[in-house]
């Protein structure tokens, strides 16, 4: 019997000799480039993703952005959040004083939460229950005011997806043109090449499927909110994909 | 009295839902010339994206082995499927084997062409569709009527009916509360469901990953919470690297529904690393074929260009008229008139590339540039070689003798009836209002864009060619 893949491979080859595909040539050229922005990307990002009914809050350091959240936190009267293993979280003391003020950090590897311990969908169960997420990001997009989050041992997927709200960390470094810029920049291959799920988000969740009418919250977060930070404490820019890491597998 | 599937049906005939129709399209119309005019490079990018897709068309064979080479090296399980019945076998093996009974979708036309859910149904699964579109379509046994939109043929009541007799929700529940139901209906699918099944927007050769597009997070959630991840592509699906990645996304939902890019843009290399707190413990890849290499062989392989967009079915005068029902086809439109034919044999299928006007509006409105009206014409020339009739519209009586007696095509034949009406304004050019009795139709509708030239001078053109 013939194989699957060798029937379909042979029908492909049989196929191409006769296949009328215009404008094919043998390689692909490089991709066009659009000018460069005139404004700051950190102003064009903050833009974009208001377009796309994110918000945006701006700050001169990290301990401006702490004060921001820890605020936020006592405002919403959060008592634990879903989040990247602490040590990723790219504000230095965050993990520290949220937990100073009785907030529980959940990830997934947090005692108690940890998948060996428990059967995987009762653990769903119960992260699912916390309403609020937080993480890093690794990258920026100015263009379309997008977040790039690469998944791997520290930083979980589950904390930008399951939470009502998502707050995200970016450090205005981190800011790309565009999507384009991003792929083509050094390391951003080998970064998604290695990493089990990368997502790029652009916005809350939405859908226009009942009535034609666009409502936010389908499925993942109703709001993503961005803490866009100015300068970083050390000043040192970490490689593209590092974003700050301790603990990289 | 009618199930709401019925209701549903006799809607799409009602005027005001032809209305909200042509709303949506126009809607869509509108933020896709918005998206791309954003955008300093965009005609480049779609010169790009054409070239992108004709090379990887050119070059199937090799990018399919590239393909299957990565995504083994990153962990993830390669099947090959020569058609719908090994496909559907291949899924319902992975579920046997893993003792899988709880299945979440995400929206993949590829599993309604290979009818993927009645084959996991009468084993005995549980099948959820996630997609809202979708999940409504599934509650009422509906089908979907636009690739982009599935429910665009559906009112916020009859939502309301539908969510109040299945979920629970307040009969007149707004557009707010019946999101909110759905979200937690779906939420608790997502966590309790063994395996997800995705199709895929593009498979990227260079790395092995499967690329999801969506606005809602069930592409995320399909291949994040569940143990196994399974996703079906098309053989055609290909990106050969991550920059051709980059510059077809950047098309894609300009192109689909006017967004410079979609919500969530899910790069998935591979199941979850020993390491990792969370994601799938197994992904596979079901590569697919299912007659597309019968559309490679020849004058319809750039139809496999297309990367799904649905810009084609909205500019479509006859789409706009008909809706995405009519067609009888999973894939309606411009690109469903073509391609059903090219991957699934002319026979069956020999009404569907009579409905186009040819007048060219797809191609404009194609990311990817595809020339829809060169593939019907060879189409309907090749309907004619086998000894069809090339002139139905005049030969109306036979057509209507052959619907009569053939219930499926009797639909057909009273929609296209309204269509054959506009070969007389046509013939004298295009005109923005619409002569005679047919001005009602504009006075309420925003005519498609049409392509620059006439029917006539593109008759002329094409038959040059
Ligand atoms: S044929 Fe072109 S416009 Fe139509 S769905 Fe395919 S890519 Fe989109």
């Amino acid at each position: 019997m013939n194989d699957p893949r060798s029937l379909i491979l042979d029908r492909v080859r049989e196929a191409l000799k006769r296949a009328y595909t215009p404008e094919a040539m043998d390689a692909i050229p490089a991709p066009p480039a659009p000018p460069p922005f005139t404004q700051p990307l950190a102003d064009v990002f903050a833009r974009a993703l208001e377009a796309v009914q994110g918000r945006c809050h701006r700050f001169e350091s990290p301990e401006n952005a702490r004060d921001f959240f820890l605020a936020e936190m006592a405002r919403r009267g959060a008592s634990r959040l879903l989040c990247w293993e602490p040590a990723a979280l790219p504000i230095p003391d965050l993990a520290h004083a949220l937990r100073a003020r009785g907030i529980e950090l959940v990830s997934a590897h947090s005692p108690g939460y940890e998948r060996a311990s428990t059967d995987r969908k009762a653990h769903l169960q119960e992260l699912a229950q916390i309403g609020i997420g937080l993480t890093g990001v690794a990258a920026g997009l100015a263009r379309t005011g997008s977040l790039v989050l690469h998944a791997d041992r520290s930083r979980g997927r589950l904390a930008s997806l399951l939470p009502t709200i998502h707050y995200a960390i970016l450090y205005e470094d981190q800011i790309f043109p565009d999507l384009a810029a991003w792929l083509a920049a050094a390391g951003t291959a080998a970064r998604i090449a290695n990493s089990s799920n990368t997502v790029i988000i652009t916005g809350p969740s939405r859908s226009a499927d009942i009535g034609q009418t666009l409502t936010l919250g389908a499925h993942g977060p109703k709001e993503v909110i961005v803490l866009l930070i100015e300068n970083r404490r050390h000043g040192r820019r970490p490689a593209n994909g590092e974003e700050n890491e301790t603990i990289e597998p | 009295m009618p199930d709401l599937n019925q209701r549903a049906s006799i809607a799409l005939q009602d005027a005001t839902l032809q209305q909200a129709l042509n709303r949506t399209m126009e809607h869509f119309v509108q933020g896709r010339l918005q998206a791309f005019a954003a955008l300093p490079h965009g005609e480049a990018l779609r010169d790009q994206a054409r070239r992108i897709r004709a090379h990887t068309i050119a070059h199937l064979d090799e990018h399919l082995l590239a393909l299957e080479r990565s995504a083994q090296a990153n962990g993830t399980q390669v099947h090959w499927a020569a058609d719908a019945a090994a496909a559907r076998k291949i899924v319902l093996k992975i579920a046997r084997e893993n003792d899988v009974r709880r299945i979440v979708k995400s929206k993949s036309m590829l599993t309604e062409e290979i009818e993927l859910n009645a084959t996991l149904e009468r084993a005995g699964l549980d099948v959820l569709e996630t997609d809202l579109g979708e999940f409504i379509v599934q509650l009422a046994h509906d089908h979907p009527s636009h690739i982009i939109a599935p429910v665009v043929h559906w009112r916020v009541e009859d939502v309301a009916k539908l969510f109040h007799q299945h979920l629970g929700s307040p009969l007149d529940a707004d557009i707010p509360q019946l999101l909110a139901t759905a979200r937690s209906a779906l939420r608790e699918g997502f966590l309790q469901a063994d395996m997800g099944v995705s199709g895929a927007n593009f498979a990227v050769a260079e790395t092995g990953s499967v690329v999801l597009v969506t606005n809602e997070g069930n592409g995320r959630f399909v291949t994040t919470t569940p143990r196994i991840h399974v996703a079906l592509v098309g053989i055609e699906r290909i990106a050969p690297t991550l920059r051709d990645l980059g510059t077809l996304l950047q098309v894609l939902a300009r192109s689909a529904t006017g967004q410079a890019l979609s919500v969530y843009t899910s790069i998935i290399t591979g199941p979850r690393r020993s390491i990792e707190e969370d994601g799938p413990e197994q992904v596979h890849i079901i590569l697919v074929d299912n007659g597309r290499t019968r559309a490679l062989a020849g004058d319809l392989a750039e139809i496999l260009y297309c990367i799904r967009c649905g810009a084609c079915l909205n500019v479509c005068p006859v789409y706009h008229n008909i809706g995405g029902h009519a067609y009888d086809s999973v894939y309606p439109g411009p690109i469903g008139i073509v391609v059903t034919p090219a991957i699934g044999g002319l026979a069956p299928w020999r009404e569907l590339p009579q409905a186009s006007t040819l007048c060219g509006a797809c191609v404009e409105a194609c990311p990817v540039r595809i020339d829809i009206p060169r593939m019907l014409l060879k189409l309907r020339a090749q309907s004619v070689a086998e000894g069809y009739a090339p002139g139905w519209l005049q030969k109306g009586v036979r057509l209507y003798a052959r619907a009569a007696t053939h219930p499926r095509l009797f639909r057909w034949a009273a929609r296209l009836a309204r269509i054959a009406q506009w070969f007389a304004p046509r013939s004298q050019g295009w005109s923005r209002r619409l002569p005679g009795p047919l001005a009602a139709w504009t006075k309420t509708r925003a005519f498609p864009p049409l392509a620059g030239a006439s029917f006539s001078e593109q008759w002329e053109k094409r038959s040059h060619q």
